[in-house]
């Protein structure tokens, strides 16, 4: 694998990090009311 | 790999990678709404119940537990067929450092009328980071290395044993420059064939990219004609 894919699935995945941690805390406080 | 191959992988790992990261920080969260309220609530069942949890944080709970188990064993699966390095491995020690994380804090500074250091906090806090920090520090450097492409592996052997894309791919190489023996010709494709299906399986487990079972699977029919 390239350097150029490797790097381009670490950003995706640290994208899909950060989206998701935000998403929690937004789901948790419309859930939690 | 082709766009839209790329593109479907990328949705996937997105998907599923946002979705336990989604599930770790809901089980971080909930567990802190549960600790403000003294650590302990209970919700349902034919008893009086001294405290109540708070709105929506059982449901929460037990949907996060039960999604991010499957969300990380389908992450798991994508990145292991396709070969992509992953952050499977940093699950584990994200779910126990997180967690081990509110029981220090909470067992230091301790919500509502109680004052002090919370021994039994404190305790689970020390055995929540060594379940999550010792792992961390075992596989922090193959992590490293996959990412930056020095040794590691993305398929599952790699995962589980340690073993490299490199030998795989070496083996190959020399499957494919045996088959060109001229001797060997009318015996041949039978070999070829199954040889042929290792190529798919190596490929298919993630230890050959699609440009280098290409390579491989040319070199190999070349061989053949």
């Amino acid at each position: 694998m390239s350097s150029g894919r490797r790097l381009y699935w670490l950003l995706v995945q640290l994208a899909a990090i950060a989206g998701g941690s935000y998403g929690a805390v937004r789901l948790f406080d419309w859930a939690t009311g | 790999m082709g766009a839209p191959k790329n593109l479907r992988a990328t949705v996937w790992i997105v998907l599923t990678l946002g979705g336990v990261s989604c599930a770790l920080t809901l089980l971080y969260l909930s567990m802190r709404a549960v600790m403000d309220v003294g650590g302990v609530c209970a919700e349902g069942g034919p008893f009086e119940i001294r405290q109540h949890c708070p709105e929506g944080v059982p449901a929460i709970m037990t949907g996060s537990i039960l999604g991010g188990i499957v969300l990380a064993g389908m992450y798991l699966w994508h990145t292991v067929r396709r070969g992509i390095p992953g952050f499977t491995l940093l699950i584990w020690p994200a779910l126990f450092l997180s967690l081990g994380w509110n029981f220090f804090e909470y067992g230091i500074d301790p919500p509502g009328p109680q004052s002090g250091l919370v021994a039994g906090w404190l305790v689970c806090g020390g055995v929540f980071a060594l379940m999550g920090g010792l792992p961390l520090l075992a596989v922090l450097p193959s992590l490293v290395r996959r990412f930056t492409g020095r040794g590691g592996s993305s398929n599952l052997s790699g995962w589980l044993v340690g073993v490299s894309g490199a030998p795989a791919r070496r083996a190959v190489v020399r499957l494919a420059r045996s088959s060109r023996s001229p001797s060997q010709a009318p015996s041949r494709s039978p070999g070829i064939v199954s040889e042929l299906e290792r190529l798919d399986g190596l490929h298919r487990s993630g230890a050959l990219d699609d440009e280098e079972f290409r390579l491989a699977k040319e070199r190999l029919l070349r061989g053949e004609a």
